[in-house]
């Protein structure tokens, strides 16, 4: 090295390298989200993820569903979710929301609420509420999966967030499933409800949905069918048009529930909002998203009809101008 | 009316199974992301031994990290930096850069088991698992980011698993190895079970004892709180590996725990052992890293293999001798390569640590000690550049990536490579061990190029220390040099002036 | 530096079960409670400062209602995750109460 200029010494920084040229102070966020996941670098060769054979099989799933998705973008860790969750803030939310939904039921165990339910809302409930724990498991098995084959941490995170999420609504379906129970009019509560989600003709749109969602394994195409159509079908449907029947019903307590559960969709849409704000900035991602969103819009079109029908039931309503308003609302669902 | 027991639901939380309809069985289930067989069934009765409800996470999860980040626990760390000996920081350098990073990659490996398990207890399990994870990447990160400014080297706590430095390939390859790149099942032996069950107890409990003893209490409530997270989600292979047992597939279930258990204690005898036994201060540590292997691998992890129904390794024999040994040798080969890797390395050496050496390890001086006896004199003299500073990259091996060291030093140091040449390449392995693993599934390693593989393709630039350093990604001001800048030869010279 | 692998069949063969918890108040009254829950078992204690060894042959319980009289305040079962760094033998997790187990005896 004698001809060679001497090599500068590096000095510490304030932050990580990778963020020091940046103008803004690193925040919590960035200093512990931004460039996280090694495995999308490729230093053991050219499009090669991991660290063994450049072929062996994990290799070419991820070559194939994450590098070679349609979606592209030069720099995907430039994303930022916008609530800048991370997992310490992540549990304080959440904690908070729990102890919200924790003193909702405590109110009304007091005030006996679940006795002055009728059988008819009850035997109702077994059909279009219990159920509804399958459903959203495989929320919770699609979101992961998308935070498993997400391009970089800062995407990745929001599903992972948004996954246990999708547990917490499982979780809030089993306990109400257990307190219904309870109650000597609840009949089939807590029996049947693996039959009927996979016989009742209400559910069976959202039961082909999800499993066609969920073998979707392209990161892009997986992303558009879940987040932009098949989540805001099954939100509009358990969540607020069911809140709407319960409370006619003098079931306050699953509207209010299901309106705090709501309260992740809606962190859920601004994420994937700013998601799709950022990929849009890169030419022909826009028209891919549209096209593939028309592509999955009639199954959830179909789901939603078969289980919108089944939530009115017996009841004197123009179904079809329902079922309009339920699909437009999952169409506004991001703006 | 009150508020339900757990068990009253709990069971609907995890009765979420159904059959598909529109698509089959085996796309629901890819084989490679599943691995569970038909006869492994009855997957409602998968029951977690160690149950947590979304309720209970989040409320104690934030219990958890609200001690940990308080402003009083960041002022201490601070102050014990400042005040901490040279070698142990370098101990926090190197755990910094080699840990979190990795501990991110297994949110995948969490994910992979909550999407492709059949196993509905499984899934959920490793929900939490997935934000477990999150949270080591997260707070290992954001503690050794506090070092940024106090040493260039903290950088690397981001950035070693962006570079090509050797002990970073290795991390890679043994983390994608049993993390990243597997099916869920051998994604809950190999990771859960072998790793989390067994090794990470000394990477964030016995270096928390040994932190404690070294008055780093900061340090050691952050990787202990670590751990409890760790204690609930390495849960998830045990009653995985009673289903297979139930299917008679205990032999697979066997296979996997061997590779599992050889990799991760190649890596973490590496790190983790050499760390302990040589960069502590040593009037203050209490236990060597092999007693730590006897409380934590020995008697409490291999008790719980032989109570789920599987065995000791087939190289039993051999580990226990390794424990007592690997250390050593490797510590030589680190200080020696110190210019590879991202932190100080700490020779250790000094009358003191010998005698503590030799106590912990009787026959340590007859042995590595001569070794060190040799760079003791050259470093006596001066002879720094001229002797004791590599000029050539060390022989790394084919599976572990870690430089082949294993032997029997003494009078005559005689390393022995193990070889094999599989489709006309000819492979080198530091064991029998590291061979047999890559003898299981050759198609999983095979076109992988190791360091040397590289330097040899001509991918290293000019092919020279200089030019494999660059490669490495380190730079003035982040290469490796002696934690102490020799200052502990001093201990030698003035003892023999006192003679 | 000869070594004599039937020592390590001996420290594999053994069957002591327990909690190992980070230090502090509450592994304090846990090995308080352990003693009042396990009344025939002899309590091993291993304390290596940052964590402390609670151990005993076999089975060991430790139930909620115990810690919290020991500790004088609410203890919920669950807020033992926050100090439990690790454990020997089997976990079962109850309602209102913790049971490490081997199934095996050797």
């Amino acid at each position: 090295m004698s001809n060679e200029q001497t090599p500068e010494v590096l000095k510490p920084l304030r932050t990580w390298s990778h963020l020091a040229a940046r103008r803004r102070r690193p925040s919590e966020y960035d200093i512990v989200t931004r460039g996280f996941l090694y495995n999308t670098d490729h230093l053991s060769g050219e499009n090669v993820p991991f660290e063994q054979d450049p072929d062996a099989p994990m290799q070419q799933w991820y070559r194939k569903y994450r590098e070679g998705s349609a979606l592209k973008h030069d720099d995907w860790d430039a994303f930022t979710d916008p609530d800048e969750l991370v997992y310490r803030t992540y549990n304080l939310v959440q904690d908070g929301q729990e102890n919200y939904v924790e003193g909702l039921f405590k109110q009304f165990s007091d005030r006996d609420h679940d006795a002055g339910l009728s059988e008819e809302w009850m035997t109702r409930l077994a059909r279009l509420y219990t159920p509804a724990r399958y459903l959203f498991h495989t929320l919770q098995m699609g979101s992961i999966y998308l935070g498993s084959i997400a391009p970089s941490a800062s995407v990745a995170n929001i599903f992972y967030f948004q996954a246990a999420d999708m547990l917490r609504w499982v979780s809030r379906v089993a306990y109400r499933t257990a307190e219904l129970r309870l109650q000597p009019t609840s009949g089939d509560i807590g029996e049947r409800e693996r039959q009927v989600w996979e016989k009742d003709p209400m559910w069976k749109g959202f039961r082909e949905l999800m499993e066609k969602v969920l073998v979707t394994y392209d990161f892009s195409e997986g992303l558009v069918a879940l987040q932009l159509v098949a989540k805001p079908a099954v939100e509009e449907c358990l969540l607020r048009a069911l809140g709407k029947v319960a409370r006619h019903n003098g079931d306050a307590l699953l509207g209010l529930l299901n309106d705090a559960l709501f309260v992740d969709s809606e962190r859920h849409r601004r994420q994937t909002r700013e998601l799709l704000d950022f990929v849009s900035q890169r030419e022909g991602n826009q028209a891919w998203i549209d096209e593939t969103r028309a592509k999955w819009l009639p199954l959830a079109d179909k789901a939603i009809e078969a289980w919108v029908g089944g939530l009115y039931d017996g009841e004197d309503e123009d179904i079809d101008s329902i079922v309009e308003v339920v699909k437009k609302h999952v169409e506004a669902a991001y703006g | 009316m009150a508020k339900l027991k757990r068990s009253d639901w709990y069971d609907f939380t995890r009765d979420t199974n159904w059959t598909p309809k529109y698509v089959s069985e085996e796309e629901l289930f890819p084989q490679q992301m599943c691995g569970m067989t038909d006869a492994m069934d009855d997957w409602n009765s998968y029951d977690e031994p160690y149950k947590q409800t979304y309720t209970d996470y989040v409320k104690v999860q934030r219990e958890k990290d609200a001690g940990a980040y308080s402003v009083r626990a960041v002022l201490e760390r601070s102050k014990m930096w400042d005040n901490a000996p040279a070698p142990w920081r370098s101990v926090l350098i190197q755990h910094y850069g080699a840990i979190p990073l990795a501990e991110y990659a297994a949110c995948t490996a969490e994910a992979h088991m909550t999407r492709f398990s059949k196993a509905p207890g499984m899934r959920n399990m490793a929900t939490f698992g997935c934000l477990d994870e999150m949270r080591h990447g997260q707070m290992q990160a954001y503690f050794g980011h506090e070092h940024v400014s106090k040493t260039r080297q903290a950088d690397w706590g981001w950035k070693a698993y962006h570079t090509n430095e050797w002990a970073s390939i290795a991390s890679r390859h043994f983390f994608d190895d049993m993390m990243t790149t597997r099916s869920a099942v051998e994604t809950a032996i190999g990771l859960t079970f072998a790793f989390e069950t067994g090794f990470t107890n000394l990477q964030f409990l016995a270096l928390a004892a040994e932190a404690g003893d070294a008055g780093d209490h900061t340090f050691a409530s952050l990787i202990s709180s670590v751990q409890t997270d760790e204690a609930r989600h390495a849960q998830i292979g045990g009653p995985l590996i009673r289903h297979m047992v139930e299917a008679g597939e205990t032999e697979r279930a066997q296979k996997m725990l061997d590779i599992g258990l050889w990799r991760a204690w190649k890596l973490f005898g590496t790190l983790t052992g050499a760390s302990m036994d040589y960069m502590a201060p040593v009037e203050l540590r209490k236990h060597s890293f092999k007693e730590f292997m006897e409380e934590w691998i020995v008697g409490q992890f291999e008790r719980q293999i032989i109570d789920v129904g599987l065995q000791k390794p087939w190289y039993w024999e051999h580990w226990m001798k390794d424990i007592g040994e690997w250390q050593h040798s490797v510590q030589i080969g680190l200080w020696f390569w110190r210019p590879t890797v991202w932190w100080d390395h700490a020779a250790g050496m000094g009358p003191a640590e010998r005698d503590w050496l030799e106590e912990k390890y009787p026959g340590w001086n007859d042995k590595w000690g001569k070794v060190w006896d040799v760079i003791i004199r050259n470093v006596a003299a001066g002879e720094i550049e001229e002797k004791v500073m590599p000029k050539t990259l060390p022989m790394v091996c084919n599976m572990c990536q870690i430089p082949i060291a294993s032997g029997n030093p003494g009078g005559e140091w005689s390393v022995k490579d193990y070889q094999l040449e599989q489709d006309g390449r000819l492979y080198h392995f530091c064991s029998e061990q590291c061979r047999w693993v890559f003898e299981q599934e050759p198609a999983r390693y095979q076109g992988h190029l190791d360091l040397n593989d590289r330097f040899l393709a001509g991918e290293i630039q000019p092919p020279t220390l200089e030019g494999a350093l660059q490669y490495m990604g380190l730079a003035p001001g982040e290469i490796g040099d002696d934690a102490e800048r020799y200052e502990w030869i001093k201990k030698f010279t003035r003892q023999e002036k006192v003679a | 530096m000869g070594v004599d692998v039937s020592t390590y069949d001996e420290l594999v063969n053994n069957n002591r079960v327990g909690p190992v918890l980070t230090g502090g108040p509450v592994a304090r009254a846990v090995v308080e409670a352990v003693e009042i829950d396990n009344p025939d078992k002899e309590i091993l204690i291993d304390d290596k400062g940052a964590y402390i060894r609670i151990e005993c042959d076999g089975e060991m319980i430790i139930r909620q209602e115990t810690i919290s009289d020991v500790l004088g305040r609410d203890f919920e079962i669950q807020e033992l995750e926050i100090y439990l760094g690790s454990f020997s033998g089997r976990i079962e997790s109850h309602d209102d109460y913790v049971r490490f187990y081997f199934e095996k005896n050797v």
